[in-house]
């Protein structure tokens, strides 16, 4: 079973995304992309506690996926690759794109690996501000998502790219 | 971007001597951080309650106040607590116990600071049962550096002799303490991952942390720190409060390690701790 946390404002996109079950986030309030993603993180980490207990450990744990879409995405790559990448493992993490000429709109994770990552997309936000170089002569919609990737590997994550 | 940059303190574990050090401990904090967020978990073996915790901290910013059960957070079902494991799964009830605390927490901290536009710079991480003094304040320097994101991943340690971090007391700036707070989902055990050699003490987390790209700065500064008030040292403490002489408690301290389980509870009930708060040493 795939949990799939979606900002609301893409309600009417996704309706039907096979074997998942879909948290929609109100990311209403959020100021930046980085804010967006940990947002959907917690609703991820809130879905896999069972009364104050984490329902991770176990040997049979009811969702092997965990996926976060803060973009608009092609609807058939994403399930495409959702089904490819039935079980990643604890530290996999995959992206749609990951060269830095592109946007990315998804990422797709075991779901200890997606909300470890998620949590930490929150400190992003003085990177963006104070460590890039020149963020404001690139594109301002391209670029925080290739931080997003540089984050992934930069917890030890293990980060693939669908292309 | 408009945030409110603060500093939190996670207080974590068996609450043992907090009774008698609350007032202490919450002062030291208090001033060193300037104001800071308290992060409160205990673990509910009777010694404290929820109301006296929310009693404890009544005045200051405390964010969260929880307790929880001892027996309710060990992830792999193994009850060991030997040393110098070489395996993960080995690591000690100690340490996973309190790698779920300090997730439990990191939840609600990243509620918090999302909820109400506050980033926390520094998190600094502290037991219950220690007679906390004022440390050194970080150079300026440091701080201006974890604001730009630089030296986040860094974990400032009070023990500057030591290459590793204890599980005692110490600082991380705002990304280390989120990956730092995760490593209760660590991910090396259950995925066919060849075990990694870990060498050390089970409650040792510097394993975790060298494995997360999490290292040591340079440049250290003193975060409030300091030893253990045991239960045997409480009368002494009490008597000495004003003029205290550390050393004498790291002198009981020795005692209490050599004493045997029945010495050890007769300490404790004079002092009305349970003896579910040490028992897992015993």
């Amino acid at each position: 079973m795939n949990l799939i946390a979606i900002p609301t404002r893409f309600k009417d996109n996704f309706i039907n995304i096979p074997n998942s079950e879909i948290l929609w986030t109100d990311c209403t309030r959020s100021k930046t992309l980085f804010e967006n993603v940990t947002r959907c993180g917690l609703e991820i980490e809130y879905a896999l506690l069972d009364n104050g207990k984490t329902i991770l450990w176990t040997n049979t744990p009811k969702y092997t996926t965990a996926c976060i879409i803060w973009d608009d995405c092609d609807i058939d790559q994403f399930t495409t690759a959702l089904t490819a990448w039935e079980k990643p493992r604890g530290d996999e993490i995959i992206f749609n794109q990951l060269h830095m000429d592109h946007p990315r709109g998804w990422a797709i994770g075991n779901p200890r690996s997606i909300i470890k990552w998620a949590a930490c997309a929150l400190t992003l936000e003085y990177l963006d501000a104070n460590c890039f170089p020149e963020p404001k002569k690139q594109d301002s919609f391209q670029y925080p998502t290739s931080r997003l990737v540089w984050l992934a590997y930069r917890i030890g994550l293990k980060v693939y790219g669908i292309h | 971007m408009a945030y409110t940059r603060k500093n939190c303190v996670f207080i974590r574990g068996a609450a043992r001597t907090w009774n008698y050090l609350k007032h202490n401990s919450i002062a030291v904090l208090q001033e060193y951080y300037n104001n800071p967020d308290f992060y409160v978990l205990m673990t509910n073996n009777g010694t404290v309650s929820l109301e006296s915790l929310q009693q404890d901290f009544n005045g200051v910013n405390a964010v969260c106040i929880k307790l929880i059960s001892h027996n309710e957070i060990v992830p792999f079902g193994i009850e060991t607590n030997s040393t110098g494991c070489l395996k993960w799964q080995d690591f000690s009830t100690n340490y996973w116990r309190m790698a779920w605390y300090d997730y439990v927490l990191e939840l609600e901290k990243r509620k918090y600071e999302i909820e109400n536009n506050i980033r926390y710079s520094f998190t600094q991480f502290v037991r219950p049962d220690l007679l906390l003094r004022a440390g050194t304040p970080p150079e300026v320097d440091d701080m201006v550096q974890d604001l730009h994101g630089i030296v986040s991943d860094n974990v400032y340690n009070i023990d500057t002799d030591s290459f590793r971090a204890n599980d005692i007391v110490y600082v991380a700036g705002s990304r280390a303490s989120t990956i730092h707070n995760f490593r209760y989902f660590d991910s090396y055990y259950t995925d066919g991952i060849p075990n990694q050699m870990v060498i050390g003490d089970p409650d040792k987390i510097a394993e975790y942390l060298f494995r997360n790209h999490i290292t040591f700065p340079k440049k250290t500064f003193g975060a409030p720190g300091g030893p253990f008030l045991r239960p045997s040292s409480v009368e002494y403490y009490q008597i000495m409060q004003g003029n205290l002489d550390v050393s004498q408690l790291y002198k009981l301290q020795e005692e209490w390690q050599n004493m045997n389980v029945e010495q050890r509870q007769y300490h404790c009930d004079k002092v009305s701790i349970s003896h579910l708060d040490y028992s897992y040493r015993l």
